[in-house]
């Protein structure tokens, strides 16, 4: 019980000063920033991969979604928005497959990037157009732009 | 009169289907033959395509000239450089023969008779049909020569002493053709000819042994590769290979490269996708998947980095 006080007491103390240095975070939060950023990064990563599998079985495998489809494909232009701004300096250890090369060569990481994104941007006005006609050939060039930037700056384990 | 004219008519008639027929004869016949050699070159084309030979032949940047060489290929006993296989008499295959080319493509050794290392995967090519192997020399032939040098591959000093290959052929390489299984589909069948005389998959796939042969009982079923990215165990196991995917997962992965969470490849296999199986046929991708999707599923975790 009394321990449990103490605990309380430690969280409240903790609130406390966390409010007074103007600490906006939760209480527990440690000091791992690049962690935080690597964590975010990989769901974000995750998310890319789901709207893009979903994507694919409505595309390319015919799911009955197609009302879907906008909502995917406006999540991956959003998400690829700014690709280099998920990896800044310092988050280049721990738990990431992001290899070096992305600080090494960040000229060519962007150009990357921006062309993935300029490749979601053309597949969601396919879809904003109507122009199914488009969708596969459109789907397959967002597809080789991801599969570029892997090819350099992502290990592979 | 009327009869005279009919008569002329009807010569008039048969020298124009004469005429109509020399015209078929000088331009159908022709092109009747340019259609089997253009037949033959699109054929070798696709081979090229198939044996996965353009990623390590053809340079990674982007203006990097076809078939000229210079992709560095990481091994465990150094880096190799892809050679220029462009018909350039200098630098390139131009002097070789046909004879040259199957004798180097299917039993290791280039015109002079050295050996060649394995990391060019002729073990798995010996087992190509003649009319492929002469279908794709027809085509390299046709390719734009281009002169560059090869570079030099940079290995351990133990690798250099070429006569020391002949062991290692000894051990690991035997000339090969490819068996069809009588009781298996054609599918299965070319979907087996694709993976083991062509695109080589196990050479990658596959753990080695010490000697640097693949460990037969765990073909396919995944490895480090030297530049330490992993080559996953590729059988159809349900905890270590690809046993959740269907055949319409795999399809798709050696078309667009993307796997089922929507992942996509990257690293070597994103060359082999690149150069090589998003130019195959969907019913060759297909049986590509059904070929792997039939094999005993061998439970085997790649084992992590040193």
């Amino acid at each position: 019980m009394h321990r449990m006080l103490m605990n309380a007491r430690n969280i409240l103390v903790g609130s406390a000063i966390a409010l007074a240095l103007g600490v906006s975070g939760p209480v527990y939060s440690f000091d791992d920033g690049a962690e935080v950023t690597i964590d975010y990064r990989q769901g974000l990563m995750r998310a890319l991969g789901g709207n893009m599998s979903a994507t694919a079985a409505i595309v390319v495998d015919g799911a009955d979604f197609r009302d879907n489809l906008l909502a995917h494909t406006r999540y991956i232009v959003d998400a690829t928005q700014d690709i280099p701004a998920l990896f800044p300096e310092g988050s280049d250890f721990g738990e990431t497959d992001a290899l070096m090369s992305i600080w090494e060569d960040p000229e060519r990481f962007a150009e990357l990037s921006r062309e993935n994104h300029e490749a979601a941007l053309a597949l969601h006005e396919a879809v904003e157009e109507g122009d199914d006609a488009a969708l596969m050939p459109r789907f397959r060039s967002v597809g080789e732009s991801c599969r570029a930037c892997h090819e350099d700056f992502r290990r592979r384990d | 009169m009327l009869k005279y004219r009919s008569a002329g008519r009807g010569l008039r008639r048969v020298s124009a289907a004469l005429l109509a027929l020399g015209i078929a004869v000088l331009f159908v016949a022709p092109s009747a033959a340019d259609d089997g050699a253009s037949e033959l070159l699109r054929d070798g084309e696709y081979l090229l395509r198939a044996g996965g030979c353009v990623s390590c032949h053809t340079g990674r940047e982007d203006d990097a000239p076809f078939l000229a060489g210079g992709r560095a290929i990481e091994s465990p006993v150094g880096t190799f450089y892809g050679p220029n296989i462009t018909p350039d008499p200098e630098t390139g295959i131009g002097r070789w023969s046909q004879r040259d080319f199957e004798r180097a493509l299917q039993h290791g050794r280039s015109p002079a008779g050295h050996h060649y290392y394995p990391a060019f995967p002729y073990t798995t090519y010996a087992r190509m049909r003649p009319d492929d192997v002469a279908a794709l020399w027809a085509y390299l032939r046709t390719v734009e020569p281009v002169q560059r040098e090869n570079r030099p591959h940079d290995l351990d000093w133990f690798a250099r002493f070429r006569p020391g290959l002949a062991v290692w052929k000894f051990l690991h390489f035997r000339p090969a053709v490819f068996e069809p299984d009588a009781d298996a589909s054609d599918e299965w069948n070319r979907g087996a000819y694709l993976s083991s005389a062509l695109a080589h998959c196990a050479e990658c796939h596959s753990p080695r042994t010490r000697t640097g042969g693949i460990k037969p009982a765990l073909r396919y079923a995944g490895a480090r590769m030297a530049g330490g990215d992993v080559a996953p165990n590729i059988t159809p196991d349900q905890e270590t290979g690809i046993g959740s995917w269907s055949g319409r997962h795999l399809m798709r992965y050696l078309d667009l490269g993307m796997d089922p969470q929507g992942d996509f490849a990257g690293g070597p296999m994103g060359d082999v996708i690149n150069e090589g199986t998003s130019f195959l046929t969907d019913a060759d991708r297909r049986a590509l998947a059904v070929y792997f999707r039939s094999l005993e599923p061998i439970r085997h975790e790649v084992p992590p980095a040193d």
